[in-house]
């Protein structure tokens, strides 16, 4: 054989090895997912849990997963596991409505009236929550895009309509950028964590032997200020503080991809879901 | 000069308010000296020898009066030479008592001085007595529908105000009395009436009055306060406006009435009575009464009349076999009436049988205590007979009343009632299934999507910055390669004197940076002497380029060799110069 042929097949080969082993995998995963879905179906809750846990840790962790396995842990009657993957999932698919009514519902389940605090930015902001930093970037990318284009365009010709284009995605590449700032921000500083126990202790200080504080109950969300061996201080919207054991929570943004990969530079403890 | 004279102390008068404060005196004076109660009484306090005052007028002895300020004026007058100037305060009074009254003195203070008035005596006689014919321009009267009345009867209170002069700014205070309400009924009403032979404008404002409780009640005085203005018949025209006139402020009084409220009866009192009293009936409509199996048929049960209205009851449908009864949010409307008030109430109840048969609504039923029989009254609607036929057992269209808004015979909707709650299926699709996206994937792809296009955008503006710089350097780059050039050329043109001199010529345009289509010596020489080069060097040029034009014109072409090395030699020499 020729050398000058060698190496194109070559290539070829290989592409064909790479594209028929990322089909096989992805085979295996929407294999896992009807296991998953067929075992919720049949009201087998707890393999549906581990089939749904099984595909988030190997890197499938799409909202509709989350929303699922949000379905699984309220059907298996955890309902703090369950609003913990609802967030988790309204993260990345926040519009959707079939979880935002779960979610809604699973809520209705909590036992603490805890008022939802907003902050500025959530109120100036308001419309971070309906998007995912996915569609704020590619909004943001595309006005990026145009902003450059049309910047190129009048190095070489000038005109007042190119002005006004200009002044007017200037100021959407602005908004734009900020948002998906803010939501970046937001994601990678999320201390939010659901109590995943029926009841617990909020104790004054990381000892067994502590004042209890105040008691909370299942799906109840506080902030995690800081974790210190096995003990998280938390805080609820109304300034009170506390703490509780780690494992009796779960943060919110803790094995979503988008933090592991727009990584934050702050060297949080991730607490691990399960 | 004499007018001039007369100008100038005018002026000097204006000027010089208190010259003449020496004759500084005040006088009081009344429009009358004898005046009911009713009466409003003009008070007119001059001062004269002056036109203003420090302070304004306080008059004694007004103790027993309500006093209202009439404005002031101030005067000058020129008569025959003599200046006087005063100032006029009007007031008036209305008596709070009748008696005999010392009004005065007044008190007027000028540049610090105080000047006291004269003393007025004022008689004020007690008010005529209701019926008499002796009443004034301006009288209020009112009287009562009945002097007897049931709790929460009403009763008319009618309040009618004559009049023989031009009022304005009218107002009213009603007596105020617990456990008495009154409700105007209607707008005010004007007409002409004749009371006691007199002409009389009459306005009259009808008030519905309930008493909430058993007891005797004397009702006080109804007041008005106005302004009235003095009707004099010489006087017409256009300046016979009110606006033109000065009105004096006049407030009147109603005569005292007397109610006598009785409790409703025991006897014969319904269970459940709401407290109704008034005249009422009572209406019901059941459409369609013949329906199918999973329709549903409206009844509608409206209740008007006149009385206390707002105690028109939520009647209560009961309870019915087979049948599901949904009520619809009843509609209330009061509607006052010269005559007294009136209302209606509409109740709309959806009727939704379960099974097909006959079935017969009951009656419903509504007790009031009529006044005008004493007695009390059970009113009921008819029993309404309804037919369910088979039917496909379907979602049920409740018809159901509405009259919400306007409802009489209008559809409505009813809310979705909850029944159950639990959270919505799985998501089954497989899109989007992979969570890491091309974004997700990797930070590299994510500043590279966002700047390439910056990185773009640099490089064609630095493209285009170099490319402007060069075109700008390229004459400095041709003046630095000329002498090269020429050299090159003249080693290359060796025997062609043309050649030659258009070497010259293009030395002298890149060097220069100059577009010459020909070059003169002259030219040439006073080009070189101007860009610093010796006077003998361009002199020298200029020899060699007149030869060289010898030699075209001439067609010697043998001292081209020559020149060969010559020019060269000189352009060295020109360079060392000129840099």
């Amino acid at each position: 054989m020729r050398k000058g042929i060698r190496l194109p097949i070559t290539i070829l080969l290989v592409l064909l090895y790479l594209t028929s082993n990322h089909a096989a995998r992805a085979d295996e995963w929407e294999e896992g997912f009807f296991k998953a879905n067929q075992a919720y179906k049949v009201g087998d809750f707890q393999e549906a849990i581990e089939e749904y846990l099984r595909l988030i840790r190997s890197g499938h962790g799409g909202g509709q997963i989350y929303y699922n396995l949000g379905n699984a842990y309220f059907r298996a009657g955890q309902v703090g596991r369950a609003i913990l993957e609802y967030e988790r999932a309204q993260l990345l698919i926040p519009r959707d409505p079939d979880l935002n009514f779960n979610l809604s519902h699973a809520r209705d389940q909590i036992r603490d009236a805890i008022e939802e605090f907003h902050g500025f930015i959530e109120t100036a902001f308001f419309w971070l929550k309906s998007f995912n930093l996915n569609e704020l970037f590619w909004s943001f990318a595309l006005l990026n895009l145009l902003l450059w284009t049309i910047l190129i365009i009048r190095l070489f010709h000038k005109s007042e309509w190119l002005y006004y284009m200009l002044l007017l995605i200037l100021t959407s590449w602005f908004v734009a950028g900020l948002s998906f700032g803010l939501k970046y921000y937001w994601i990678s500083s999320d201390d939010r964590a659901v109590i995943l126990q029926k009841e617990v202790d909020i104790l004054a200080g990381p000892e067994e032997d502590d004042t209890v504080l105040f008691k909370l109950h299942e799906g109840t969300v506080v902030y995690r200020e800081r974790s210190e061996d096995g003990w998280s201080l938390v805080r609820l919207p109304d300034k009170k503080r506390g703490w509780v054991k780690s494992r009796a929570i779960g943060l919110i943004s803790g094995v979503l991809p988008v933090t592991s990969n727009f990584h934050s530079p702050s060297s949080r403890q991730r607490v691990p879901v399960k | 000069m004499k007018k001039s004279i007369l100008l100038l102390g005018f002026f000097i008068s204006i000027l010089t308010p208190c010259q003449a404060r020496a004759g500084v005196s005040v006088a009081l004076s009344l429009d009358r000296q004898e005046a009911t109660l009713s009466d409003s009484i003009r008070v007119a306090i001059k001062v004269s020898g002056t036109r203003s005052c420090d302070s304004s007028p306080v008059i004694k002895g007004l103790d027993s009066f309500q006093v209202s300020q009439g404005g002031s004026s101030s005067r000058v007058e020129i008569i025959n030479g003599n200046f006087s100037s005063s100032v006029e305060y009007t007031y008036y009074i209305q008596p709070s008592k009748s008696g005999t009254f010392q009004l005065g003195p007044v008190e007027v203070k000028v540049d610090g001085k105080v000047f006291k008035s004269n003393i007025s005596t004022l008689s004020v006689l007690k008010a005529a007595s209701p019926g008499s014919p002796a009443k004034g321009p301006i009288f209020l009267e009112t009287t009562l529908s009945s002097k007897k009345a049931y709790v929460e009867e009403q009763v008319l209170y009618i309040l009618k105000l004559y009049l023989k002069t031009s009022v304005s700014d009218i107002s009213l205070q009603l007596p105020e009395l617990d456990h008495l309400a009154f409700k105007q009924l209607a707008k005010p009403r004007e007409y002409q009436g004749v009371y006691h032979g007199s002409t009389y404008r009459i306005i009259e404002v009808p008030y519905g009055l309930l008493a909430l409780k058993a007891g005797n009640y004397g009702i006080t005085p109804s007041q008005m306060s106005m302004t009235a203005y003095d009707h004099r018949k010489s006087r017409r025209g256009f300046f016979d406006d009110p606006f033109f006139r000065s009105g004096r402020p006049v407030t009147i009084s109603s005569q005292p009435l007397e109610l006598k409220v009785i409790p409703l009866p025991e006897e014969g009192k319904p269970e459940g009575f709401s407290g109704l009293v008034g005249n009422f009936e009572i209406k019901a409509t059941l459409v369609p009464s013949k329906i199918n199996m999973g329709e549903s048929a409206t009844l509608t049960v409206s209740i008007n009349g006149k009385g206390n209205v707002n105690r028109i009851p939520d009647l209560k449908m009961p309870g019915l076999e087979h049948i599901k009864v949904y009520a619809d949010e009843p509609v209330f409307e009061a509607r006052p009436d010269p005559k007294g008030l009136a209302g209606f109430k509409i109740m709309k109840w959806a009727i939704v049988p379960e099974q097909q048969g006959d079935y017969e609504i009951p009656p419903l039923s509504l007790s009031f205590f009529d006044p005008e029989t004493h007695s009390y009254s059970i009113i009921q609607t008819p029993k309404q007979p309804l037919i369910v036929l088979p039917g496909k057992e379907k979602m049920i269209m409740v018809e159901a009343g509405p009259g919400r808004q306007n409802g009489v015979g209008r559809s409505s909707k009813q809310g979705v009632e909850e029944i159950g709650h639990d959270i919505l299926p799985l998501h089954t699709s497989v899109r989007n299934l992979q969570a890491r996206s091309a974004i997700m994937s990797g930070g590299l792809f994510v500043w590279l999507t966002l700047l390439l296009p910056f990185v773009l955008y640099v490089s064609i503006f630095l493209g285009l910055r170099l490319k402007k710089r060069s075109v700008r350097a390229l004459p400095a780059q041709k003046a630095r390669k000329a002498p090269k050039n020429l050299m090159r050329r003249c080693r290359q043109e060796r025997d062609d004197v043309n050649g030659l001199t258009l070497c010259v010529r293009d030395y002298f345009n890149d060097r220069f940076g100059l577009a010459l289509a020909s070059l003169t010596p002259d030219d040439a020489a006073d080009i070189l002497i101007s860009k610093g080069a010796g006077p003998g060097t361009a002199q020298k040029l200029r020899v060699i380029m007149i030869e060289l034009e010898n030699s075209i014109y001439t067609g010697q072409s043998r001292k081209a060799g020559r020149m060969n090395n010559e020019i060269p030699r000189l352009i060295k020499e020109i360079e060392r110069e000129i840099r």
